[in-house]
């Protein structure tokens, strides 16, 4: 509805092979600040936990002196995970189309938590649910044509 | 005394002790607890207890121990080099609080005050000495809080135990300023030797004795603030000095549980009640997809 008097965005699919994989991480705040985060200078060497997390492990770490908990997440199956990030030539002035390049990709996610790991109730674990919720409905209506 | 086990991962707490001197097994003794670095915005709390037979406590006084505050670094450093010696007779035994565990405690979602933590440490303490082996009879304490408190609450946790709860005991009985000199040894050694396991790149490490009237660290605070994290575990999080340059210097964050939060959810205006409702309104999203935050993207 909304998207109608938007403008287009471009994605710039050539982008995507040479983007680099990331660690992202969900913090349970909000960081009132837009730009770039030494994560790898002051997040990354604090977290405890398995060297090399699989899905489902835990760490612990802490944030403005808070303490978390985090989980491995995956992405879903045949999903990947895309930061995108607007071409700086083609500034908003342009009402015509906007263009986004693929910055990283990512595979899995740590959601933390405040002070206990994220389980089957948090949020981004339920949301993660619905890909394979949509594919079976998908299934389920081949043939009738969709409304919605 | 080897910092090593704490400088291994100063993000967690850690507890180093003496051999226990074969007579403290056998002995009444005679037990002192001090803490050292309860004030500064920097750096670990350090606990310390010392022990000793009662009928040796005289021995002691020989070696000339006094309140911690009253001697020079240097003094402090020869004093506990004499403890060392004499551990024939004398034992130790140090808590370590890292700033960051002290950061989180007081600031969990059930708040965790500084009295409590200090209390909690000591009694850990004493049953640390307990479970090795001391013969323990007589306590003494230096106050964090009102004494008369602190002493009942000690004396509900070992009933078969001397307490003797009392501001400025340090001064007042040797084993508790040996305590002392031992916590505030290893509280210098570890801010002076403190490794930051954030990659800080050039920013100095001059960073003073960590006190917040302390030009040096007024200094450093300023200087090593970072907009999103704030600063290094080294800094107490909870201390106010810290908290007064987060608030007006670094990016603002909002947590869940935070109250002012919780205030803008109940303070729901009552003309909201009165608002006409004939805008024509979207058709709801299902209750599965508002409880996992899920909507459809049609734009950035």
């Amino acid at each position: 509805m909304a998207g109608a008097s938007q403008p287009p965005v471009r994605l710039a699919l050539d982008s995507l092979p040479g983007a680099p994989r990331e660690q992202l991480h969900l913090l349970p705040c909000v960081v009132q600040h837009d730009g770039g985060a030494s994560v790898q200078r002051y997040f990354s060497p604090a977290i405890r936990g398995p060297q090399e997390p699989q899905p489902g492990d835990e760490s612990t770490v802490s944030f403005r002196g808070r303490m978390l908990k985090g989980k491995q997440v995956l992405v879903p199956e045949g999903y990947l995970g895309l930061v995108l990030e607007e071409e700086e030539e083609a500034p908003y002035l342009s009402p015509e189309e906007r263009n986004v390049r693929v910055k990283s990709t990512f595979e899995s996610i740590t959601a933390w938590n405040l002070e206990r790991a994220p389980n089957g109730s948090d949020e981004i674990l339920m949301a993660f649910s619905w890909p394979k919720i949509a594919e079976g409905r998908m299934k389920t209506k081949v043939g009738k044509k969709s409304s919605s | 005394m080897d910092l090593g086990a704490f400088e291994r991962d100063n993000s967690v707490n850690c507890l180093l002790d003496s051999a226990v001197p074969s007579v403290c097994r056998t002995e009444p003794c005679s037990l002192g607890i001090d803490e050292a670095g309860r004030g500064p915005v920097l750096g670990p709390m350090v606990y310390g207890i010392c022990y000793c037979p009662v009928a040796r406590q005289r021995d002691l006084e020989t070696l000339k121990v006094a309140d911690s505050k009253t001697l020079t670094e240097a003094q402090r450093e020869q004093l506990f080099e004499q403890l060392n010696e004499a551990n024939d007779f004398v034992g130790w035994a140090l808590h370590i609080l890292s700033p960051n565990f002290i950061s989180t405690s007081m600031q969990q979602r059930a708040k965790y005050n500084l009295n409590a933590l200090s209390h909690d440490t000591a009694i850990g303490l004493i049953q640390h000495a307990l479970d090795s082996g001391v013969q323990v009879a007589e306590v003494f304490v230096d106050t964090v809080g009102p004494a008369e408190k602190y002493q009942e609450k000690l004396k509900l946790q070992f009933p078969g135990l001397e307490v003797t709860v009392r501001a400025k005991a340090d001064s007042l009985f040797p084993i508790v300023s040996a305590a002392s000199i031992c916590a505030k040894v290893a509280r210098d050694r570890a801010v002076k030797n403190w490794k930051f396991l954030e990659d800080l790149e050039d920013a100095s490490s001059d960073y003073g004795s960590g006190y917040p009237n302390d030009p040096k660290t007024k200094e450093w605070l300023a200087q090593t603030l970072d907009p999103v994290f704030g600063y290094p575990q080294f800094v107490r999080f909870s201390w106010s000095t810290a908290q007064t340059i987060l608030e007006s210097k670094a990016a603002p964050v909002r947590w869940d549980d935070s109250e002012d939060d919780s205030s803008q959810k109940s303070a729901q205006s009552l003309l909201c009640f009165f608002a006409r409702k004939d805008a024509p309104a979207e058709r709801p999203l299902h209750r599965y997809f508002h409880e996992r935050k899920l909507e459809a993207v049609t734009s950035l």
